[in-house]
């Protein structure tokens, strides 16, 4: 794997939480980190601290599959819909326009994965972008960025009409430089 | 890597997928990998993300006969097989630099040639006619188009950052860069249609008017190289325009193979006339002139046959080196050998400088004798300079002969009718 940009906590932003979820649901799917905490965490931006983190790590058995699964979707995707949301539909499949929010979102699940010590990409991000594309990119066209010839009904005019200008001055020129003689 | 990879990879791979026993089509975090029928191989070119990777080297993905791609027998993980996109790597450095630094020679080679053909052409005043003044166009344009050559090498080829930036400067450079190359083949086809018409259409009459010569020679390149530099903006717009791997680039291709054509037909043209219709009646000037289009005969496909060949790169890596090392020849020693085959393989040029040198060592005797003041050494000294006088016109003023010409160089014709020229 060639190598990502750097570890930068700052770079992930944690989702907000739904209306139903409230401290009991969060406690239950966490409770290595809701013992450490007083209230419900603040969502800010930047990672819940690394100390408690770490902390959890020694104490359960980290899954990488459905653990892992779910932390993607609690802490990346809501950040990920609310952007998407104040995009206008339109623009889902303008690259410059999506690109800052689905950078975002592949780091938030890069940041996860290195936390619980989860090898990246794994099956579970693979679906997981699956599953937001089939939702937000499916009707955007394959062309993509790079860089290609135009189409041949535009080439072909390009190309044909020099030559046939090139012939044509060349025939003006035989032919003045022959009116020029004086030769009948 | 590259989130737009993914990005367009993810969308195609939600696309539905088809039958048979395949494996999946995949994103492994570098390229995308379509379905593949189990127990294949499938390939693709290498991604551009790092400085050693080479994309023109193959990646392959083994999918095995059950279905599943194939894993690294170390981490059981699935693996891409990346390890040709850098092992060639620093050899094909090694030859790129070969490669740029005899192009840049080539071109100093051209231009210190031209420079000094045009230095003979201009000091020989006697040398001077109409051909001759064409011969001297064509050898600008050359010496600017290798200076332009010589300037985009260094300052953008040789300079990843400026390309990085992309400034526009660098698109400004490469338009000249291609109308100076459109210069060099119309300069080319002048030649050709000023002799066609010279000996074809008018039979060594008159002084034709070279302003439309002009016209075709500078003026009219502007047009293949703008409507390139538009066409680039609007579909092509890589970073200073340094990409080959456009059809583009016909739009000033396409203009010079047709000039380097119609020049070769105009030239077979002339063969036919002078060697069918013209041996009998004008023997001399018949051969005089086989050996003015002989020169011009041999350059045209010269210079024609890079383009020819240009999109041929053999696949076998020596064929391909040979390939370049020839291509390279081709194109970046051209003003070498125009210079050569005009000027300096022309017999009225060696001539005069063998006359110049002769004079000069003559003064140079004679300065040693003038001490003792013989008068002798003097005349023959003069006699020397003034009797090979029409020599090198011969070339050139076959309208002296037919046309006008002036009172003092009617006995210099007398002297020369009779005379078959080697």
């Amino acid at each position: 794997m060639g190598s990502f940009r750097p570890r930068s906590e700052h770079n992930c932003t944690l989702a907000k939480p739904t209306k139903n979820e409230g401290r009991g649901a969060y406690n239950a799917k966490f409770p290595c980190l809701a013992n450490h905490l007083d209230h419900p965490p603040r969502w800010r931006r930047g990672f819940p601290p690394r100390a408690i983190v770490e902390a959890c790590q020694s104490v359960s058995v980290m899954a990488c599959g459905g653990t892992y699964e779910y932390a993607i979707e609690e802490f990346c995707l809501g950040k990920f819909r609310l952007d998407m949301e104040e995009l206008d539909q339109h623009h889902w499949c303008s690259w410059e326009d999506t690109v800052e929010p689905y950078g975002e979102l592949t780091n938030c699940t890069y940041l996860i994965a290195l936390k619980m010590d989860c090898f990246w990409p794994n099956r579970q991000v693979d679906e997981f972008f699956i599953r937001i594309h089939k939702h937000y990119f499916h009707d955007c066209s394959l062309s993509g960025r790079q860089l290609r010839d135009p189409p041949n009904h535009i080439l072909g005019p390009f190309i044909v009409v020099p030559i046939l200008v090139t012939l044509l001055m060349t025939a003006l020129v035989v032919w003045r430089s022959k009116r020029s003689e004086g030769i009948v | 890597p590259d989130f737009e990879s993914s990005f367009v990879c993810c969308v195609w791979l939600c696309v539905s997928g088809g039958a048979g026993l395949y494996c999946n089509r995949t994103w492994d975090g570098w390229l995308c990998w379509d379905d593949t029928p189990a127990g294949t191989v499938t390939w693709q070119n290498c991604p551009n993300y790092f400085p050693d990777f080479d994309s023109t080297e193959k990646a392959t993905k083994i999918c095995s006969e059950s279905g599943q791609w194939f894993r690294h027998p170390d981490t059981n993980r699935t693996w891409s097989n990346y390890t040709l996109c850098n092992f060639h790597t620093t050899g094909k450095l090694k030859m790129a630099y070969i490669l740029y630094y005899m192009a840049i020679v080539g071109h100093a080679l051209s231009i210190a040639s031209l420079l000094i053909s045009l230095a003979i052409f201009f000091y020989f005043r006697n040398l001077s006619c109409q051909r001759i003044t064409l011969h001297k166009n064509l050898f600008v344009s050359y010496v600017l188009n290798s200076a332009l050559t010589l300037i985009y090498l260094i300052a953008v080829v040789n300079n990843p950052d400026v390309v990085g930036r992309n400034p526009v400067g660098c698109k400004v450079l490469h338009f000249f860069h291609m109308y100076m190359l459109g210069c060099n083949y119309f300069w080319m086809l002048c030649e050709g249609i000023y002799l066609h018409t010279l000996i074809v259409v008018a039979v060594f009459a008159e002084e034709q008017h070279l302003h439309w010569y002009y016209l075709l020679g500078w003026g009219f390149p502007l047009v293949p190289a703008s409507i390139h530099a538009v066409a680039r903006k609007k579909y092509f717009d890589d970073n200073c325009w340094m990409s080959v791997e456009t059809h583009l680039l016909y739009v000033v291709h396409g203009p010079i193979m047709a000039a380097l054509l119609v020049n070769l037909f105009f030239l077979l043209n002339i063969v036919r006339v002078l060697v069918t219709k013209l041996r009998d009646t004008h023997r001399a000037e018949s051969n005089m002139y086989m050996k003015a289009v002989r020169a011009t005969l041999i350059l045209v496909p010269l210079l024609g046959i890079q383009f020819v060949i240009f999109p041929w790169r053999p696949e076998n890596r020596l064929a391909g080196e040979v390939y370049d090392y020839i291509m390279h020849i081709l194109m970046h020693y051209q003003g070498l050998l125009v210079a050569t085959i005009f000027c300096f393989f022309n017999g009225e040029v060696q001539a005069a400088l063998k006359r110049q040198w002769i004079q000069y060592k003559a003064q140079w005797g004679q300065r040693r004798r003038d001490h003792c003041s013989m008068r002798s050494t003097s005349y023959t000294a003069t006699s020397i300079t003034e009797v090979p006088a029409f020599m090198y016109h011969h070339d050139c003023n076959s309208e002296h002969l037919n046309g006008r010409h002036t009172s003092e160089d009617s006995e210099l014709v007398a002297l020369k009718t009779g005379e078959t020229y080697a």
